[in-house]
């Protein structure tokens, strides 16, 4: 049976824009349940918990970053929660020290006791975060600038990247967040992405990016990159480039975690442009 | 093209859906650009009426953007699965239009004489051109004039029981009568061939 026929030229348009009226471009299906950003960066903190309350002693020598081993890594994050709860309680001298050299210490070499002090630690920030009402709070530290959700969620990126650097080094298989906790990340990722490509210099020339992460977490962005400064005739044919990656493998390449040459990409338009975007995309990790 | 000599390039179309799910309309404007002519030209063919075509068209897009895991790859092409879509719909609108009865009969009679199209083979479509195939024409085939009019238009015509009888001008409990005694002697015929439902 042919019954095949060219349909009218204007119903290609009309089935975009009734498709569009129904669900918006960009929202992805199926939705996961939405969470708060206190309850994204509580999930994380609770399965790095869980694996390092699972690790056995010599699994802690091991060196899984930075020539740290589990016990330098977990007192690294102990500063780091105890730095960031000095923000949230107002204190200036937290701004605009080094993430990773102001964090570093010396910890208590027994398993229980490194991990029960980071806890603790983890503990009373969620016991702060309890009593505060605004998320929208820019807080400052480590040379970040971010409102406090954003911040929740930038902490439930380290968790989790840190999380799979233990388990990298001692032959664990990655764990991928839940799809809620995916979503706030990837959404971060792509808002924070336009400051990631500009962090690598000035002069860049402005591109338009049709961002595809598929997935759990995933979504589609439309983000004008590059400088936007110049002239507007220069401005009228901006190049677009298109690219499709899984919303984890973006995260980890957001997370410093994937080298852009190594993720899975499917591309389009002026692929030239790709490589600066990847490198503007794992520019935005802090370690 | 989603499409390599009328051929489903799987791995580009799950690809495409993995966007749409994502909410890249620009991949639901693909998908539109590949099987656009399958979808409006089938719904056409079925309502004679450009309008409903258009409209069938545009609602089984719409359909895959909103539930684009409705589509299980597992069970058959994208094209087939479509036109599957397409196809109740435009039987839908006949019977909402009332008094096309004739109309459904000699499309449903159409598609039962083409469904060894190369199309409906490349596209996997509801009816396969294997061995089990060819066994369930030969018994269709067999059945008496009126049980064979009536299992293809209630089942492949999608009709109900009620517009097959007023399509056929007999009592509604005769086409039940008579489906139900097609149905059986199909199973009988199917069975002493060595054919078995699955």
């Amino acid at each position: 049976m042919s019954s095949s026929a060219p349909p009218p030229s204007g119903l290609r348009e009309r089935v975009v824009v009734a498709a569009r009226a129904v669900r918006p471009a960009g929202r992805a299906v199926p939705e996961p349940a939405p969470i708060t950003a206190v309850e994204a960066f509580s999930r994380a903190a609770d399965a790095l918990n869980g694996l390092l309350s699972a690790l056995a002693d010599d699994q802690w020598e091991t060196v899984a970053l930075r020539g740290l081993d589990a016990y330098g890594l977990v007192a690294h994050l102990t500063g780091v929660e105890d730095d960031v709860r000095a923000a949230l309680e107002g204190d200036p001298g937290v701004a605009d020290i080094d993430h990773v050299a102001a964090t570093r210490s010396q910890p208590a070499r027994t398993p229980e006791g490194t991990r029960v002090a980071w806890r603790t630690a983890v503990d009373a920030t969620l016991t702060h975060l309890a009593a505060t009402d605004d998320l929208d709070q820019v807080v400052a530290v480590h040379r970040i600038r971010l409102p406090l959700r954003s911040l929740l969620v930038a902490r439930a990126f380290e968790l989790w990247a840190h999380e799979n650097d233990i388990r990298a080094a001692i032959g664990m298989p990655r764990r991928d967040p839940d799809p809620s906790t995916l979503t706030l990340m990837t959404t971060l990722a792509t808002r924070l992405l336009p400051f990631g490509v500009a962090r690598l210099g000035n002069g860049q020339a402005p591109v338009d990016l049709h961002l595809v992460l598929t997935g759990d977490g995933g979504g589609t962005w439309d983000l004008p990159l590059g400088d936007r400064g110049a002239p507007a005739p220069a401005l009228r044919d901006v190049p677009e480039v298109t690219i499709v990656a899984e919303a984890v493998d973006f995260c980890r390449l957001v997370a410093n975690r994937l080298r852009p040459a190594d993720l899975p990409t499917h591309l389009g338009g002026s692929v030239v442009h790709v490589p600066h975007i990847l490198a503007g995309a794992a520019a935005l990790a802090l370690d | 093209m989603a499409q390599i000599w009328g051929v489903e390039d799987r791995q580009l179309v799950e690809h495409l859906l993995h966007r749409v799910s994502a909410g890249d309309d620009l991949a639901l404007a693909r998908i539109y650009d590949d099987y656009s002519a399958t979808v409006y030209g089938l719904a056409l063919h079925i309502t004679g009426n450009r309008r409903a075509a258009e409209q069938i068209t545009e609602d089984s897009f719409v359909r895959l953007w909103e539930q684009p895991d409705l589509y299980d790859p597992a069970r058959g092409g994208l094209r087939a699965w479509l036109a599957a879509m397409a196809r109740r719909r435009a039987v839908d609108w006949l019977r909402r239009s009332g008094g096309q009865h004739e109309r459904v009969e000699r499309l449903v009679r159409e598609r039962w004489r083409d469904v060894d199209s190369a199309e409906d083979a490349v596209s996997g479509a509801a009816i396969s051109s294997d061995a089990a195939h060819v066994a369930v024409r030969t018994a269709v085939d067999q059945l008496p004039e009126v049980n064979r009019r009536v299992l293809l238009l209630a089942y492949y015509g999608g009709l109900t029981y009620r517009d097959v009888a007023r399509a056929l001008g007999i009592p509604e409990d005769t086409v039940k009568s008579c489906m139900r005694t097609a149905i059986r002697r199909l199973a009988a015929d199917l069975a002493a061939t060595g054919v078995h439902g699955g």
